[in-house]
């Protein structure tokens, strides 16, 4: 009767394998997987594993159509292209969400650049670019330093009304 | 009649020993397929030992294996029924079927039970999420705890 007790007790990270876990994470559809950090840190830890991100893309049936408009710095809208054709109501269409600037200081103006597999690539403030995912909400900022510069590379740079970006994904790399 | 039923034996992690058709394990679970195939299964004295199922969660998997197999020609609406009514259990049950259906490499057991996993989740909010899983300790820092609670009120 003790052990059974004790069994209720438990929580489904004391009961199943954290491949089990995984796995059902692994079938939750993209857009919820931001809802599902939250709910414990250990789901965090599974969600946010760079493979897992891999697996799941490799696992989903079908890839969502989706457009990002970005009104302003506060805003930006989530599309869901199939859902607008469908009797669906408002919310599961359109979701509303912050772009990923940081709310203490708002870049003064920012531009899209591109996307490529569910990531945006954002130009802000002249300063750094930004790799947004907008279903996970995670982002990544990349400081003009991180980029290797050759001789080359530098000529593009310079005449600052020209630059040059390549957002690509590179499958050997897996980035 | 024909010839007489092919049975093998499972016993449990209490060492209850249960009779089932060789067909339906072997038609539903990798495992027990593979040990049939390559002759590692006796039929006049092995019993595959299955350590890590109780009782009440084999005799739910061969009901499972069993009516699959036998009614595997009825309509789609009345197998989805049934599996419904099969997954009517408590979370632990359910925890319980997961890991076995999983040792035995029961697809379509997981696929039925991942899906059902996935249902209970479907838009809840986290606050229902952690008590439906019974997550108590969730582990984030009540600094963590709060900045998410104030960055995504919605997901609560």
């Amino acid at each position: 009767m003790e052990k059974k007790m004790n069994h209720k007790s438990k929580s489904i990270q004391d009961i199943l394998p954290l491949e089990l876990i995984r796995r059902i994470l692994l079938r939750v559809l993209v857009k919820h997987l931001a809802r599902l950090k939250c709910v414990s840190k250990l789901w965090y830890s599974l969600i946010s594993d760079p493979r897992f991100a891999e697996l799941h893309f490799n696992h989903s049936p079908a890839a969502t159509n989706a457009l990002v408009f970005i009104k302003n710095l506060t805003v930006a809208y989530f599309v869901y292209l199939e859902a607008l054709f469908s009797n669906d109501n408002h919310a599961s269409r359109v979701k509303v969400m912050c772009p990923p600037f940081q709310m203490k200081k708002p870049a003064s103006d920012f531009e899209v650049f591109g996307s490529c597999r569910g990531y945006v690539l954002l130009h802000g403030n002249s300063h750094f670019l930004l790799v947004w995912n907008p279903l996970t909400v995670s982002s990544k900022r990349i400081f003009y330093s991180h980029i290797v510069s050759s001789c080359k590379h530098q000529d593009f740079i310079r005449p600052s009304k020209f630059h040059l970006y390549g957002f690509g994904y590179d499958a050997s790399q897996d980035d | 009649m024909g010839s007489p039923v092919k049975k093998i034996m499972l016993c449990s992690s209490e060492k209850e020993i249960f009779s089932v058709e060789e067909q339906v394990m072997v038609q539903h679970s990798v495992i027990i397929n593979n040990m049939i195939e390559d002759g590692s299964y006796n039929h006049e004295e092995s019993k595959i030992p299955l350590d890590c199922v109780d009782s009440k969660t084999l005799k739910k998997v061969i009901d499972y294996c069993t009516h699959h197999t036998h009614h595997h020609n009825d309509n789609q609406e009345d197998l989805e029924a049934w599996d419904a009514q099969f997954l009517n259990v408590d979370s632990n049950g359910l925890y319980d079927l997961l890991m076995a259906a999983n040792y035995l490499e029961i697809r379509n057991l997981l696929d039925l039970i991942y899906g059902t996993i996935k249902n209970m989740i479907k838009g809840k909010k986290i606050d229902e999420i952690r008590r439906i899983f019974n997550i108590k300790d969730h582990g984030f820092t009540p600094e963590e705890e709060e900045q998410n609670r104030k960055e995504y009120p919605h997901f609560y």
